[in-house]
């Protein structure tokens, strides 16, 4: 492959995004496959469309937090090497996993969905062996966990990445992108009771092109971790790690990852979330929610809201860009994986393809009588 | 950001009033297309439909040419569907790019989506397709990347009322020169400009002023010039300024005739253009543009002179002020779409021709398959050319020759060279020699064939002739040339090309012979010399035969004789195929004769005689199988009377021979009969040279008194035929002594 891809899936409210570099590896940004036997269901069948991509190992998988919407079918899909339970097949194996220290923490209680379980103990075996895992964040609780578990931190601590800095082995001139990590900071997890979208993970991803595309993962961050994170980073005066040419959307288009406030129409968003999308956003940039069609009525209770589209929309008209939902694109009769080749001298560039050929040979046809 | 939009001046219609096939297909594919919004139609009544859409088309974030992620465009579908639908940019300010139409001023940007006739299109065209192709252009519009590296430049102006024949100038200043031809072809002019050695008549009253700009960086297509303003305006770019250029002409002009002023003006402009600003490859285009205004009224309206009606006198104007735009306003152009004069060069391109094209070629032979390789090669602008034949061009002739009827009476080699000098515009490509090669007495004309000899670097045999092509084999004046020789069996349906290596290691005279050798062995060439086709007396004399072979044949072999010559010339190998034609399947296969890897030749008693180690080969394993006994037979070959040369080829054993250790007794049977097939197969042209046997192992391969005595009794019975006796002795390890008395 000549040039970098970015690829988000319609899975309905339910993040997975995959990157392809060129040097070949594949990094996978939680995984889940929400699709039903339901006639009428349109999301696609995830391991269907990876597998395309994917023949082997994953060199990373991150997941930004436990929850069925990023974590669904974990266990059926990947080869843990916790459980040989989980072994058999042809699942595909985990280079490395990235997972917040809120899901090493979480007591089982919280952790609603099987799959999260099995996530929790996967990471725990791999901490435990040293190897294959990433935790971010060093809460001061995961240091007595560490001690608890008779795991020197010094043996272990270079497996522990904290907000504010590269994610380590990872960079441009080597694998042609890095990440900047944001989320989760530590006294999240310290300050308060355990709460799991502070505790996700969000970073930048910079790509190594000729105009150095950016894309933030917003994973499921609310609008406080939002101000925090924005506070944060100006302080440390790093705005340029909050710039994005892309930005995945924080929970599916809710009007929680801008404001407390729905507002009547278009959520009104924090100011440090205003500056976030209005200032920091590049021209004719690309704003992505990994969502459900966004809804005619503004009284809808679970996202995506309407009015938290509508502002997205204007700041897309602002930049000359464009918003995009994952199950409209390319339409919501139709909705099909959003490919975006991270061109050298174009930058991002999302794939439309024409639909007539495209849209038959990629699945297989209905039953024949 | 605001966008500013044209609006239609046509009305509205509704979809359901659409009816042309095109339009309603474009509607149902705009529909189910993800990427298209709010749909409008129009209608010209009984003319055309036009739907209007939104459409987005894959763009990256960053780019070159100013495309929105949103483009309102609309396509005007024509009622005849005769011409392509046009697909316009509504959007106020829509980037001036590459791969537009010229349309009339304000009116929106038209998008060239197509460059194949829309004819050929029509034939796969798909709505959704044409959708595609649509976004297409502005995808890659946005990336500046429709116009690709290896694609030509874009021409300055596209639309034109008529053509002008030009001939090509080689550097930008040169001016065009000779004369013109004007016609009308439909109404559009059509002129042809001759140079003067070819002109035929002159109805040409045009005065040329020649105009060379500064070099411009492509992309922009013009509307087209048609005034004097418009085009003034045109050529500022390139930093012409057309108005002084016509002053200029106009003042230079006093001193003459007023015949002179009574031509009309004829503006050449050459544009040089490059790809890229810094670009330092620079290419040019020509145009030619001619006012309807001759240079009488041009000056009238430039106020350099002032004309009196009453007697049509010219009055001088002093200190002429430059004209107002409104007087250029008044003085139409026509402009004329240059086609460049077939050439030398154009030939080359057209034909794909990459080598050869300085090879100098002396021809003999343009007879039917000669005459058409020749122009074949000619249209390929290949090589260079000497035509020696001395035939005369006669009706009969018409049938497969390359020369039309006017050439009836006339030498071939004359009116060839002319045709073809004509055709490429290059009086030196070809020069004819009346001559035939074998008799030619002259003293002037030997001596303008051994200079020409001397500078060419192939001998082309197409004569059909033995006698020429042995002749050119031996001949002195003919050596260091490499020599190949063309020609075709009787019937016409095969083909040999026989060439000799860059080292003259493969004579042509042997190369002929292996060719003979090969009809013997190979059974798909058994009928190479029967013909089935009776001769036909095209006159009165005995000698006045022609064949009946059909045009067909030779147009096919003379097509492989021009891409095998065009090839073959190129390599250092020698080259002897020969090329059968199928009449049941039309299918043509070729067959590469045997050459011997080693060619030996013993000189013995004023007599040459060459064979090589593919005889050598044959006896030995005859040899081989017989021993202890010896072992023999008669030796197949082919005698050159006149060069004493003589070609021993192949043999046959007879059945009863007598074979004993220290004897042998060549005997007869089935030898009749072998020789007959032989003589049949290669028309004569091999036949018994003489006698071979064996000698044991470790025994000398000196004859023995018994072979002395065996090659006086051969002598005494070829020497009544006149030829020499031969005996070839075969020892062990193809050891061989060869013994020849006359």
């Amino acid at each position: 492959m000549n040039k970098h891809q970015l690829k988000f899936y319609p899975l309905g409210n339910a993040d997975t995004s995959l990157i392809l570099l060129k040097n070949g590896k594949k990094i996978l940004f939680d995984y889940a496959n929400m699709k039903t036997d339901a006639k009428d269901d349109k999301r696609i069948d995830l391991p269907t469309e990876l597998n395309k991509d994917v023949k082997n190992d994953y060199d990373v998988v991150i997941f930004s937090h436990a929850d069925e919407d990023h974590v669904n079918g974990f266990s059926d899909y990947f080869f843990l090497e916790h459980n040989e339970d989980f072994q058999k097949g042809s699942r595909k194996k985990i280079k490395d996993l990235w997972v917040p220290a809120a899901i090493i923490l979480q007591p089982d209680k919280d952790i609603k969905h099987d799959d999260g379980k099995l996530l929790k103990k996967e990471a725990k075996y791999r901490l435990k062996n040293k190897k294959g895992v990433k935790i971010f964040s060093k809460p001061d609780k995961l240091k007595d966990w560490l001690e608890s578990e008779n795991i020197k931190y010094d043996d272990v601590k270079h497996l522990l990445v904290n907000a504010g800095e590269n994610v380590p082995g990872w960079s441009k001139e080597n694998d042609g992108i890095e990440f900047f990590v944001h989320s989760p900071f530590s006294e999240h997890i310290d300050d308060r009771d355990i709460e799991r979208n502070t505790a996700c993970i969000i970073m930048q991803a910079i790509f190594d092109n000729d105009v150095n595309t950016k894309v933030v993962f917003g994973a499921d961050g609310v609008w406080d971790v939002w101000n925090d994170i924005v506070d944060i980073t100006k302080y440390y005066k790093k705005e340029e790690k909050l710039e994005w040419d892309i930005f995945h959307i924080s929970h599916h288009t809710s009007y929680k990852a801008l404001n407390s406030e729905k507002g009547k129409t278009k959520t009104k968003p924090t100011e440090q979330i205003e500056w976030l999308f209005e200032k920091q956003g590049k021209k004719q940039g690309l704003l992505v929610s990994p969502s459900d069609v966004i809804p005619n009525s503004y009284d809808d209770i679970q996202p995506p809201h309407k009015q938290a589209a509508n502002y997205y929309e204007a700041v897309a008209n602002k930049i000359e860009g464009e918003y995009k939902v994952t199950m409209e694109f390319p339409s919501k009769d139709k909705p099909d994986v959003m490919v975006i080749n991270i061109e050298d001298e174009s930058g991002a560039t999302l794939e439309k393809a024409s639909t007539s050929f495209g849209f038959v040979t990629n699945r297989p046809a209905p039953k024949a009588g | 950001m605001e966008v500013e939009l044209l609006e239609l001046p046509v009305p509205k219609t509704s979809i359901e009033s659409l009816t042309i096939n095109k339009a309603i297909d474009f509607y149902n594919s705009l529909m189910k297309s993800p990427y298209c919004k709010s749909i409008n139609y129009y209608a010209v009544e009984d003319i055309c439909e036009i739907i209007c859409f939104d459409i987005e088309a894959e763009l990256g974030q960053y780019r070159v040419n100013d495309i929105r992620k949103i483009e309102r465009l609309c396509v005007q579908f024509w009622k005849d569907d005769d011409i392509i639908p046009f697909v316009y940019a509504l959007r106020k300010g829509f980037p001036k790019v590459k791969h537009r139409n010229s349309v009339f001023n304000n009116w929106p940007e038209c998008l060239c989506i197509y460059e194949t006739p829309y004819e050929e299109l029509k034939v796969t065209w798909t709505p959704n397709a044409f959708l595609e192709d649509i976004r297409n252009w502005l995808s890659k519009t946005a990336k500046d990347k429709l116009h690709q590296e290896d694609q030509q430049l874009e021409p300055f102006l596209l639309d034109f009322d008529g053509y002008v024949v030009l001939p090509r100038l080689i550097n930008n200043d040169d001016y065009l020169q000779g004369f013109i031809i004007n016609t009308t072809i439909d109404g559009k002019p059509f002129y042809y400009f001759r140079r003067e050695e070819y002109k035929i008549e002159s109805n040409s009253e045009l005065f040329v002023l020649s105009l060379v700009g500064q070099p411009q960086t492509h992309g922009i297509i013009n509307n087209k010039p048609r005034t004097l303003s418009d085009l003034n305006d045109f050529l500022v770019n390139a930093q012409i300024n057309l108005v002084d250029s016509c002053i200029g002409i106009l003042k230079n002009i006093k001193e003459k005739n007023s015949k002179e002023l009574e031509k009309f003006l004829l503006i050449n402009v050459i544009l040089p253009k490059k790809r890229y600003e810094n670009s330092s490859d620079i290419t040019t285009d020509q145009y030619v543009f001619h006012t309807n205004d001759t240079l009488k009224t041009l000056g009238e309206k430039f106020g350099i002179w002032e004309i009196f009606k009453e007697n049509n006198y010219v009055a001088y104007i002093l200190n002429p002020s430059t004209p107002e735009k409104k007087q250029l306003e008044t003085i139409s152009v026509c402009s004329l779409k240059p086609l460049i004069e077939f050439d030398k060069y154009l030939a080359q391109i057209l034909n794909n021709t990459t080598s050869g094209q300085d090879i100098n070629f002396f021809t003999i032979g343009l007879g039917a398959l000669g005459s058409q390789v020749f122009m074949n090669l000619c249209r390929s602008g290949f090589g260079r050319w000497t035509l020696i034949d001395d035939d005369l061009f006669m009706p009969h002739n018409l049938a497969r020759h390359a020369l039309k009827k006017d050439a009836i009476g006339k030498y071939k080699v004359n009116e060839l060279s002319n045709q073809a000098n004509y055709l490429i515009n290059d009086n030196t490509f070809s020069y004819p020699i009346v001559a035939n090669i074998l008799r030619e007495k002259r003293v002037d004309t030997l001596e303008k064939i051994n200079k020409i000899l001397q500078l060419s670097d192939i001998v082309l045999d197409m004569s059909a002739s033995i006698g020429v092509s042995r002749m050119i084999a031996n001949d002195k004046r003919f050596e260091n040339k490499r020599k190949i020789s063309l020609f075709l069996n009787p019937n016409g349906t095969q083909l040999v090309i026989l060439g000799e290596d860059y080292e003259f290691k493969y004579k042509l005279d042997y190369l002929e012979v292996c060719y003979y050798r090969e009809l013997l062995t190979n059974s798909n060439l058994i009928d190479h010399f029967k013909s089935d086709l009776n001769e036909v007396r095209y006159s009165t004399s005995c000698r006045d035969i022609s064949s009946r072979i059909p045009q067909e044949n030779i147009s096919i072999f003379a097509a492989i004789s021009a891409s095998a010559l065009k090839k073959d010339v190129c390599r250092k190998e020698a080259v002897a195929s020969i090329w059968k034609f199928d009449e049941t399947n039309y299918t043509t296969c070729n067959t590469t004769v045997r050459l011997g890897e080693e060619i030996i030749i013993v000189k013995n008693n004023n007599w040459e005689i060459i064979y090589d180690d593919i005889l050598l080969e044959k006896i030995s394993i005859q040899r081989e199988k017989k021993l202890p006994n010896e072992t023999g037979g008669i030796l197949i070959g082919s005698f050159d009377m006149e060069r004493k040369k003589l070609f021993i080829l192949d043999t046959i054993i007879p059945k009863d021979n007598l074979e004993f250790p220290a004897s042998f007794f060549r005997g007869i049977d089935g030898l009749k009969d072998e020789l007959s097939r032989i003589k049949k197969i290669t028309a004569n042209m091999l036949t018994y040279v003489g006698e071979w046997h064996s000698h044991p192992n470790n025994c000398s391969i000196k004859p023995s008194e018994a072979d002395l005595e065996l090659l006086s009794w051969l002598s005494n019975n070829m020497s009544v035929e006149g030829l020499p006796a031969i005996m070839l002795i075969l020892g062990e390890n193809q050891k061989h002594t060869i013994k020849i008395k006359i």
